[in-house]
This record gives C-alpha cells, sequence and structure tokens, in this order.
C-alpha cells in the first residue's frame, strides 16, 4: 500500500513537473488532433491541377481571379506567407528570432511601403483590375476561413493571417528587388578601397562580352521623359513548325516548393498559360495564344546609393542641413513556444530615400522600384494582349526590374525588347556624394524604345550584355558562354537541318557544354606552370560536357572555382561577385598575380571523384534547416556556372526555375523543378522534381 | 478476473467502465489546447482505466493506450491513408513523441486510478 502511494505521488510529481518543463513546442507536435498530424485531413482541391497545370475555368474574369486566389492559398498559402513577410520585414513573427535580420533589412529598404503607395495608385486609378486583385484576395481569405489544416503552421504553432492586396504588391516588388542588383555598388566600393582602381578599369570595360543587340545604343540627351537566365526567340523562317519558337528558363532560387505555380486561366476574353508567382494573380512568362512573351533579366542599374556629411540626424544635402525624417518599425519575433519579444528600428529618410547601413557607413538607398510601378497591371495586360502593338502597350507600364523581353506571335512575329525604365544620371556604379549632390537623376527613359529588335531571324539573351551604349547601363553582365552558346547551337541546326524544331530547342535548354574551357585551356597555356600543362593537355582531351559522371568536368569547375577564390577572395568579396570574363582580363593584364593559375590548376589536379559527387541540387524548404525531410533529395547535378543548363556553386540551389517553350502550331512545354502542391504531404510535392533532373518536358498546351 | 467489490456494478458493467477510460483521450479531437490532448486526457482516461483495473489490467496499461492510438490512426487512414502514411515517413519523431506521451501519462493515470480504487476498497 505504501508503495502503491509511492507511485501515484511519483505520478503526480511528474505529472506537474513535466507540465512545467516540457516545451509547449513538444506538446503541439505530439498532439494527434491539434498538431501537425491534423494536416493529414486536408480538404478536397477546389481546382485541379492538370498534367501539373493548375487550371481555373471562369465564367467571367472576376470569377477567375476568385478562384485563382483560393487555389493559389490552397496550394501554396505558406509560400505566398513567407514571400509576403520577407518582403514586408515580418519574417520573425512566424519562423523566430533566426530571421530577424532579415526584417531588419527589409523593414528598412521599406519594400512594403511603396507596396501600399501602387496599391492605392492602382484603386484610384485603374479600379477595374484593383477589383480583380479584390477578388484574388477575397479567395485566399474565403479559403482561410475555412481553417484549414496547413502543415507548417501546425508545426510552428502559429495562425495564417488574412491576406490583403498590398501583400500581393509586396511579393512583386520583393521579386523586382531581388532581381534589381542589391548593394552591387557598396561591394564594388569595398572592393576598389582594398585592391585599388584597377578593378573599374578591368570591370566597366568588358569588350568581350557579347552584347544581344548587334548596333550600339544611342541614349540622346533629348528623349522625351516617361515617367540571369536564358531566353530566346526563332523566327518562323528558321522553325520546323514554320510558327516562330520562345524558349525561356528564368534562372531563380530553386525552392521546395517551387518559386512558380504553373496555372491556365480560361474566362472570357482572358484566357492565358503560364507561371505565376503564388501570391500574385498575374502570369509572369506565358502565352495567350495569340502572343507568347518570356524574360530574363537585364540587371541594367537602377539602383544608388549615396553618402553625406552627417551631424546626428541631420545631412549636408546640396549645401544645405537638412533633418533626416524618420520611421520608426516595431519588429516582433515569436519563437516555437509563442514566447515573443519586441524591438524598434529607426529607419532615417533623406531626400533620396532610406538610410541603411553598410560595413558600418551610413548611405541613402535610392531604389527605381520604391515608387509606385505598375508591372502586375503590365502582366496582366500582356495576357490579353493579341499583337505586338497592344503587347508595347502594355510593356509601358512596366518599370523595374528592367527585363530582356522576348516576344513571338501566332502572326509570325518575333521581338526583343529590354523593358523598363531607366534613370539617366552620370555614373551610377559607385555610391555618390549625395552632400554635393552627384549623381541626381535628371529623368528616366522608357528601355524599349532605345533597346528592341524586331523579327531577327533569332535572338537569344542570357543576362549578357545588352548592347554597347553611350552611358552606363551596368557592369556586372553575365558572362558571355551561356549566350553565345546558345547562339552556336542554333546556328549549328540550321546550318544542319534548314529548320529547328521543338526537340532541338528542348536540347539546348538541357545543354551542359561549358564553353568558358575555350578561355581556360588559353590562359592555362599561356601563363600557368607544370601543374597547369598537365591540366591544359587533360582538358584538350575533354569535351568540355560538365557530366555527372565525368572526373574531367569536376576538376574543371575545381579549377575555376579556386582560380575566383584565389583573385578576389582576399578582398573579402563573395566569389560569384566578379564575372570570370573579369577574373580572366585582370590576369592577363597582370592586376592579379599570375601564380593564381598554377595555384588552381594544383588545386584541380587533386580532385579524383566525378562532378556529380562534388556537384548536388540541393532545394530546400523553408523549414528545410530544422526539417531536412521536407527538403528534395539531393542528386547529381550535371553543368556548371556557365552552361545553358545552368547549375552554379557546388550545392546548387539556384537554376532553371521552369523550363518553358512555346511553339504556335507544335503546343506550349514546360517543366518546373519541385511539384505544384506546396503540401509536403502531397504526393504532387515533389512530382515533376525528378522528370526536371532528367530533363522531361510536359505538354500543357 | 475482475473482483467485484464496488457496490452494485456487475462485472460487465466494470469492463464496459474501463473500456471508457480507454477512450478518453479521443475526446481531444473536440479540445484545442495541446496540453489537454497530449497530457490531462490520457491521464484522465489513466485514472478512470485503473480505477476499475484488476492487477494484471494494470501491467497492461501501457498496451491498452494503443487502442485509442489505433483509433486515432486508423481515423486518419480513413481520411486519406496515402497522407497519413506520407506524415509518418516525413515525421516519425512526431508520431513517436505523442505514443511515448500518451503511453507515459496513461499509464501514470492508471496507477494513480488504480491506487485510487484500493483506498475506495478500503
Amino acid at each position: 500500500m505504501l508503495f502503491m502511494r509511492v507511485i501515484i505521488v511519483l505520478a503526480l510529481v511528474f505529472i506537474i513537473i513535466a507540465t512545467i518543463f516540457i516545451p509547449p513546442s513538444y506538446l503541439r507536435l505530439a498532439d494527434p488532433f491539434n498538431g501537425p498530424m491534423k494536416a493529414v485531413a486536408r480538404p478536397p482541391p477546389p481546382a485541379a491541377l492538370e498534367n501539373y497545370v493548375l487550371v481555373i475555368k471562369a465564367d467571367s474574369e472576376r470569377e477567375a481571379f476568385y478562384k485563382l486566389g483560393y487555389a493559389h492559398a490552397y496550394y501554396r498559402f505558406f509560400q505566398m506567407d513567407v514571400m509576403r513577410r520577407v518582403a514586408e520585414g515580418r519574417l520573425a513573427e512566424l519562423l523566430g528570432p533566426a530571421a530577424l535580420e532579415t526584417d531588419v533589412y527589409f523593414r528598412s529598404r521599406g519594400l512594403y511601403i511603396s507596396a501600399a503607395k501602387t496599391w492605392e495608385y492602382i484603386k484610384a486609378n485603374y479600379p477595374e483590375y484593383a477589383s480583380l486583385v479584390e477578388e484574388y484576395v477575397r479567395g485566399v481569405n474565403d479559403f482561410l476561413a475555412t481553417n484549414p489544416p496547413i502543415l507548417e503552421y501546425l508545426i510552428l504553432g502559429k495562425k495564417p493571417e488574412p491576406w490583403r492586396p498590398e501583400d500581393t504588391f509586396a511579393i512583386n516588388k520583393l521579386i523586382a528587388w531581388s532581381l534589381s542588383g542589391g548593394e552591387s555598388d557598396l561591394t564594388l566600393k569595398a572592393l576598389v578601397d582594398r585592391a585599388g582602381p584597377w578593378v573599374l578599369e578591368v570591370a566597366l570595360k568588358r569588350e568581350v562580352n557579347t552584347p544581344i543587340l548587334p548596333r550600339r545604343a544611342t541614349f540622346s540627351p533629348v528623349m522625351h521623359m516617361l515617367g540571369e537566365s536564358n531566353n530566346w526567340i526563332i523566327s518562323p523562317n528558321f522553325t520546323q513548325s514554320g510558327a516562330p519558337i520562345l524558349a525561356n528558363d528564368p534562372h531563380l532560387s530553386l525552392s521546395a516548393p517551387p518559386i512558380w505555380i504553373f496555372q491556365r486561366v480560361e474566362a472570357p476574353g482572358y484566357t492565358v498559360i503560364g507561371v505565376a508567382f503564388p501570391g500574385t494573380p498575374v502570369v509572369v512568362i506565358g502565352t495567350n495564344g495569340f502572343v507568347a512573351w518570356g524574360f530574363t533579366n537585364t540587371g541594367v542599374d537602377v539602383i544608388d546609393y549615396y553618402y553625406y556629411v552627417w551631424n546626428g540626424t541631420k545631412y549636408l544635402y546640396n549645401g544645405v542641413w537638412l533633418e533626416a525624417g524618420k520611421r520608426e518599425e516595431v519588429l516582433k519575433a515569436c519563437d516555437a513556444d509563442g514566447r515573443c519579444s519586441q524591438r524598434t528600428l529607426v529607419v532615417l529618410e533623406t531626400a533620396h530615400g532610406p538610410v541603411i547601413e553598410y560595413n558600418g557607413e551610413r548611405y541613402a538607398m535610392r531604389w527605381l522600384g520604391n515608387n509606385v510601378t505598375l508591372e502586375a497591371l503590365a502582366l496582366y495586360q500582356m495576357g490579353k494582349a493579341r499583337n505586338l502593338t497592344e503587347f508595347l502597350n502594355a510593356l509601358k507600364y512596366f518599370v523595374v526590374p528592367s527585363q530582356n523581353t522576348v516576344y513571338a506571335d501566332i502572326h509570325g512575329v518575333v521581338a526583343y525588347f529590354a523593358s523598363g525604365y531607366f534613370p539617366i544620371r552620370d555614373g551610377g556604379y559607385l555610391p555618390f556624394n549625395g552632400s554635393r549632390g552627384e549623381g541626381e537623376w535628371r529623368r528616366l527613359v522608357w528601355l524599349p524604345s532605345v533597346l528592341n529588335y524586331v523579327n531577327p531571324p533569332y535572338l537569344a539573351t542570357a543576362n549578357n550584355k545588352v548592347a554597347d551604349a553611350n552611358i552606363y547601363l551596368q557592369w556586372r553582365w553575365a558572362d558571355r558562354y551561356r549566350h553565345d552558346r546558345i547562339m552556336e547551337l542554333i546556328t549549328q541546326k540550321i546550318v544542319a537541318k534548314g529548320k529547328v524544331s521543338v526537340d532541338d530547342i528542348k536540347e539546348i535548354q538541357l545543354d551542359t557544354v561549358d564553353i568558358s574551357c575555350r578561355d581556360v585551356k588559353t590562359l592555362l597555356r599561356d601563363y600557368g606552370g607544370t601543374s597547369a600543362k598537365k591540366l591544359f593537355d587533360e582538358l584538350s582531351k575533354w569535351d568540355c560536357v560538365m557530366a555527372a559522371d565525368s572526373v574531367a568536368a569536376a576538376r574543371y569547375a575545381t579549377f575555376i572555382y579556386t582560380l575566383q577564390k584565389l583573385a578576389w577572395g582576399k578582398y573579402n568579396v563573395s566569389l560569384t561577385f566578379m564575372p570570370f570574363e573579369v577574373t580572366l582580363e585582370a590576369i592577363k593584364r597582370g592586376y592579379v598575380d599570375r601564380g593564381v593559375v598554377e595555384e588552381a590548376a594544383a588545386e584541380a589536379l587533386k580532385v579524383d571523384k566525378p562532378w556529380g559527387s562534388l556537384h548536388t541540387y540541393d532545394i530546400e524548404h523553408v523549414l528545410g534547416g530544422v526539417f531536412p525531410q521536407l527538403n528534395y533529395k539531393p542528386v547529381a547535378a550535371p553543368g556548371s556556372w556557365f552552361t545553358v543548363n545552368v547549375a552554379p556553386d557546388f550545392h546548387v540551389s539556384h537554376g532553371p526555375s521552369v523550363r518553358f517553350i512555346v511553339d504556335f502550331k507544335e503546343g506550349v512545354y514546360m517543366m518546373l523543378p519541385g511539384g505544384p502542391d506546396g503540401d509536403p504531404l502531397s504526393p504532387l510535392y515533389d512530382a515533376m522534381y525528378m522528370p526536371w533532373v532528367r530533363g522531361e518536358y510536359v505538354k500543357v498546351g | 478476473m475482475t473482483q467485484c467489490t464496488c457496490r452494485g456494478y456487475g462485472v460487465s458493467m466494470l469492463k464496459w467502465v474501463k473500456y471508457i477510460g480507454v477512450a478518453l483521450p479521443l475526446l481531444g479531437i473536440a479540445v484545442e489546447s495541446h496540453w489537454v490532448n497530449v497530457v490531462l486526457l490520457p491521464f484522465l482516461g489513466g485514472v478512470v482505466f485503473g480505477l476499475f483495473a484488476t492487477r494484471r489490467d494494470l501491467l497492461l496499461s501501457p498496451i491498452a493506450v494503443l487502442a485509442p492510438i489505433a483509433a486515432v490512426l486508423l481515423y486518419y487512414a480513413a481520411i486519406d491513408l496515402p497522407r497519413l502514411m506520407r506524415f509518418i515517413y516525413l515525421f516519425p519523431l512526431f508520431v513517436l513523441l505523442w505514443i511515448v506521451f500518451w503511453a507515459v501519462f496513461f499509464t501514470l493515470g492508471a496507477l494513480a486510478g488504480r491506487l485510487l480504487s484500493q483506498k475506495i476498497k478500503t
């Protein structure tokens, strides 16, 4: 009896201790009814996924947008929420204190403010489009009102917050920001400070880079004022079907689920198929059966930084002391057990924009996107365009980020435009002295008015130089290799067969020949020693294919990586900050010690494993750091930094975010690097991942 | 087996009451609180089980708790078996944590219930 009493007392003590000391998150994770297991009981889908494509059929555009909102939320709400929170600097509320730095970064830059202004402007000036956005938002919120069991929220112990139209525009701003160059000016300044002015000399004049446009672009001083990927077009004269072909594989972050959702919307007056960012209703890259369009980033420089003479919160601007505006931001972080803390961030605002800190120094940031910009409206109208004129009318609304826009239509027209606007000023690659009034934007140029090419026989873009121009556009053009390889392959196919087919295009998108090997062989021959000679001999027998089973490819990639590291690592910049062409030029001119060639070659020769054992796709879920089972399975990756089928770095988390091909007679083909459904418990969560790895396509239209 | 020492109840009725204890954690389906679902209900279920359990039943209490666990799994399997299988495949630790918590608190409850029943008898 005594024994039993002791037992019961111990049991009660244990219960009390357990209640106090078991973290609430453990209880949540173990709860079979209101914990993550509840996500098993998911309601049936509101709209079908046919061939991995979200299909929305509606009797009106308003109904279509409502259904899109509902379906986007059903399939991808957690991803939508993460994206809006990143843009608005509210991620730590969801993911905990680890995300606070991200919040400080984005909250100080004020993307959410310009998103809200954009929404207000659209409501006031484009009420019809605003009503469609409202329908989309209503669809999202109606889904949330069903209290759906979304796995990630059940794990985190959080509840989804309602969607607002501003959130949709915040995602647009986030995408635009991520393609606008970030802090390149500041990084370049730091590099020049450490390495010397030769960096500018080598980096700014990159004559070796192939321009997309064959002619020099001239930006006239009296021009009227207005307010990494691959794509290509082939005119009907050179296609097997006799219709133009448009291909696009935008290189963005690879994530689980993919950054895109592939959708087909069928409504009277609005039928469009293509990829959209979950959280935003409009197709970004797609076709409506009349016109097709695709994008790669031009990277033209639309961000400037300004430094000033400061006196407390006063700054000297054009000889006058001005008091900086103050924006108080309250940042909230909530941990896994629901404990929240707050932090106040004071952001100063100058005449140029919000003040950020970089390497301990204050700079004001002026970004073209931190205004009312109407890209969403442009994309909506592109989806309704029936010909080039209508398409161009839509393109006028597209401000930022500037895109290499390829166009093809059912009438047989193909065209290229560098879309977006560009601020005319003197320079722009380094921070300006704002106190002296340097770097003021004089006017904005609508880029398609200067950078265009209608009906080229064929044309490719791969983030390389848009054109040689009489003004500074940007300096970090991607190396020419992907562009040149695409053009080389199209030419070869036309020479061999006279015409190009959809299968040829697929082959080009999947090409893994790295033609930088030609430059590297020259470098090894001219500037190397014994190891370089040995590597040169080996590479001379190699076909430059970055195959996963190739040891030569592994050695080649190791050489490139080591060379970049030796050349730039000591200056404390990211290895990918400086284009490889610049590295080659700096070595040739002797600005970078030529001994790095021998050193990198010796390092490369130590590698005796196939490329695929060093080089894998590592595609992660937002919670993948804690729950790696949510990530896609790492598999050997072919390709490299410079192949058309791009796969940069050793752990590849950036690459073709969709492969998309339109032939107006043959059909529409695509493949996404993951599944259409963002729910990790869905059998479609990673359904397209391995087909994407293998280079397969699905016909979707 | 079960000695009917409780006035006015038959053996079969007591057995039935014992099974109510086993089913008690399933009430969590209507409860929001994780603590109630993971700690309190299994414990109370154990208490009810222990009140009407024999000494041998008591030894079986960690196994008896498998009955409501199986019921929960059957419930989810009936809704969507492939999703349940995928959940177990992706999050075996969550499932394990749940089973361990229920087993521990149910068993502790059963011990307490048993002691209580002895007290009532005396």
